[in-house]
C-alpha cells in the first residue's frame, strides 16, 4: 500500500494506494483531506460564527476516520455510516462545549466511538443482518481477491480476542493513531490502552499459530 | 533444540524498534524465529489496516440534518422532569393520606367461594381473602416510588451525565 500527497487550494489532499496484482495498478481507496490544526481552529471559529457552511470542511476531513471507528465498532456499513452522521451532528450541537486546548479529532473521534457504542448495544436483541455476520475484517464483496490467507487467520484470530482488546489494537494500527489518541477516543487510560494492545498481539500471537499448526494438520 | 531465548516482550521491542536481537541468535533458536515470525506477520496485516470509505452523499446528508435531534425518541429531557413531578406528587398526595388514616377504614374480607368437585359428593370451601386499603395503597406507592427512581435517571441523570460528558470532553 502507497500513499501520495498533493496540495489543492491550501489543503493537502492525501490519497491512499493498493498495488494490484503483478501489473502495480495503482487504485486510489480513499480520499483523505488532511487540514492543519490552524485551519482546522479558523474553521471551527467560522462555524461558531454562524457560518455553518464551514462546517462541511470539518466533516470532509474526518469522515473517513469517523466512518472507519464506527464500522470496526458496528460491522455493518449502513448502520455505521448511520452512527457517524449521527456523531458529527452532535459534535456540530455541541461544539460550543469544545475544549479547545484538545485536539478535535480526538474529541470528535470519541463522540463517534459513544454514538456506535450505543447503537451496539441497542442493537443487542435484534436480529443482526447477514452482512454483519460474516466476520470481523467485514470485507465483503470486492476486496477478497488482495486478501492473502495470512490475512484471513489474522481477522479470524482477531474474533477471538474480547470487544474493547480488539478495538484498541485495531484503532492503534489504523493509519496515523497514536496511543495517546486511542486512550482517548475509548476514554481509558494510556497504560490500560498499551496493556490492551500488548495482550492482544501476543493471543493473536497464540492463535495464529494453533491456527497454521492446524491447518497443517489438515493438509 | 526448542528453548527460547528472548521473551514475548524482547521479541515485540524488537518489532517496535525498541532494541535490536542479533539475528545469530535469533537463528540458533527455531522457537524464537518462529515466534517473531508469527509477530511479524500480526503486525504486517494490521499495519495494513486500511481507512473505510463512506458513501458520496455522507457529507451532504450532515449537513442537512445539522439541526435535528439525534438523540433516538424515548421520554424527552422536559417531559421527563414532568412525568417524575407527577409521580412524585402522586406519592406525596398518597403518603398524606395514608398517615392521615384515610385508609384506614378500608379493608374487608373477599368471600371464599365453594367449588363442587365432579364425581365427589363433597364441596371444596376455598378460603376467605381479607384485603386492606392501606396495605393496597402503600404497595402502590412503594411502586411509585421505584417509578420515580427510574424516571429520575433516565429523563435526567442520563442525559445531564451524557450532554456533560459532551461539553467537557
Amino acid at each position: 500500500m502507497g500513499r501520495g500527497r498533493l496540495q489543492v487550494d491550501g489543503e493537502i489532499i492525501e490519497e491512499i494506494y493498493s498495488i494490484q496484482g503483478c501489473n502495480l495498478k495503482i487504485v486510489p481507496r480513499v480520499q483523505v483531506n488532511v487540514i492543519t490544526r490552524e485551519r482546522e481552529e479558523t474553521l471551527i471559529d467560522q462555524v461558531l460564527g454562524g457560518d455553518e457552511g464551514a462546517y462541511s470542511h470539518l466533516i470532509d476531513a474526518h469522515k473517513s476516520y469517523a466512518y472507519t471507528i464506527a464500522y470496526k465498532i458496528l460491522l455493518n456499513r449502513p448502520e455505521a455510516e448511520e452512527a457517524a452522521q449521527d456523531a458529527f451532528i452532535k459534535a456540530f450541537q455541541y461544539l460550543r462545549g469544545f475544549n479547545r486546548s484538545a485536539r478535535f479529532s480526538t474529541w470528535l473521534y470519541r463522540i463517534v466511538f459513544n454514538t456506535a457504542i450505543s447503537y451496539k448495544r441497542r442493537r443487542k436483541g435484534t436480529f443482526q443482518d447477514i452482512n454483519s455476520a460474516v466476520g470481523l475484517s467485514g470485507d465483503v464483496g470486492g476486496r477478497e481477491l488482495d486478501r492473502s490467507d495470512s490475512h484471513q487467520h489474522v481477522h479470524a484470530a482477531l474474533a477471538g480476542l474480547n470487544e474493547a482488546d480488539q478495538l484498541a489494537i485495531q484503532l492503534f494500527y489504523l493509519q496515523e493513531m497514536d496511543l495517546q489518541e486511542v486512550a482517548g477516543i475509548m476514554g481509558q487510560p494510556v497504560n490500560t490502552v498499551k496493556v490492551r494492545i500488548h495482550r492482544a498481539r501476543l493471543r493473536l500471537a497464540d492463535e495464529l499459530k494453533r491456527m497454521l499448526k492446524e491447518e497443517a494438520l489438515t493438509l | 533444540m526448542n528453548k527460547r531465548h528472548y521473551t514475548d516482550q524482547q521479541l515485540l521491542d524488537h518489532i517496535d524498534g525498541l532494541r535490536v536481537l542479533p539475528m545469530e541468535t535469533l537463528r540458533q533458536s527455531p522457537a524464537d524465529l518462529e515466534r517473531l515470525n508469527v509477530l511479524l506477520k500480526i503486525q504486517k496485516v494490521l499495519s495494513s489496516a486500511h481507512l473505510e470509505a463512506p458513501s458520496a452523499q455522507f457529507t451532504a446528508r450532515v449537513m442537512s440534518r445539522l439541526h435535528q435531534s439525534v438523540e433516538k425518541p424515548g421520554v424527552s429531557y422536559r417531559n421527563g422532569i414532568w412525568l417524575l413531578m407527577g409521580v412524585l406528587v402522586a406519592v406525596f398526595v398518597m403518603a398524606g393520606m395514608l398517615s392521615g388514616g384515610f385508609f384506614d377504614s378500608f379493608s374487608g374480607q373477599l368471600p371464599g367461594k365453594v367449588m363442587p368437585i365432579p364425581g365427589e359428593s363433597f364441596k371444596l370451601q376455598l378460603p376467605e381473602i381479607s384485603w386492606s386499603g392501606k396495605v393496597i395503597l402503600e404497595i402502590i406507592v412503594v411502586i411509585n416510588v421505584a417509578l420515580a427512581l427510574f424516571m429520575l435517571d433516565r429523563a435526567v441523570l442520563r442525559p445531564y451525565f451524557l450532554r456533560r460528558r459532551l461539553m467537557h470532553h
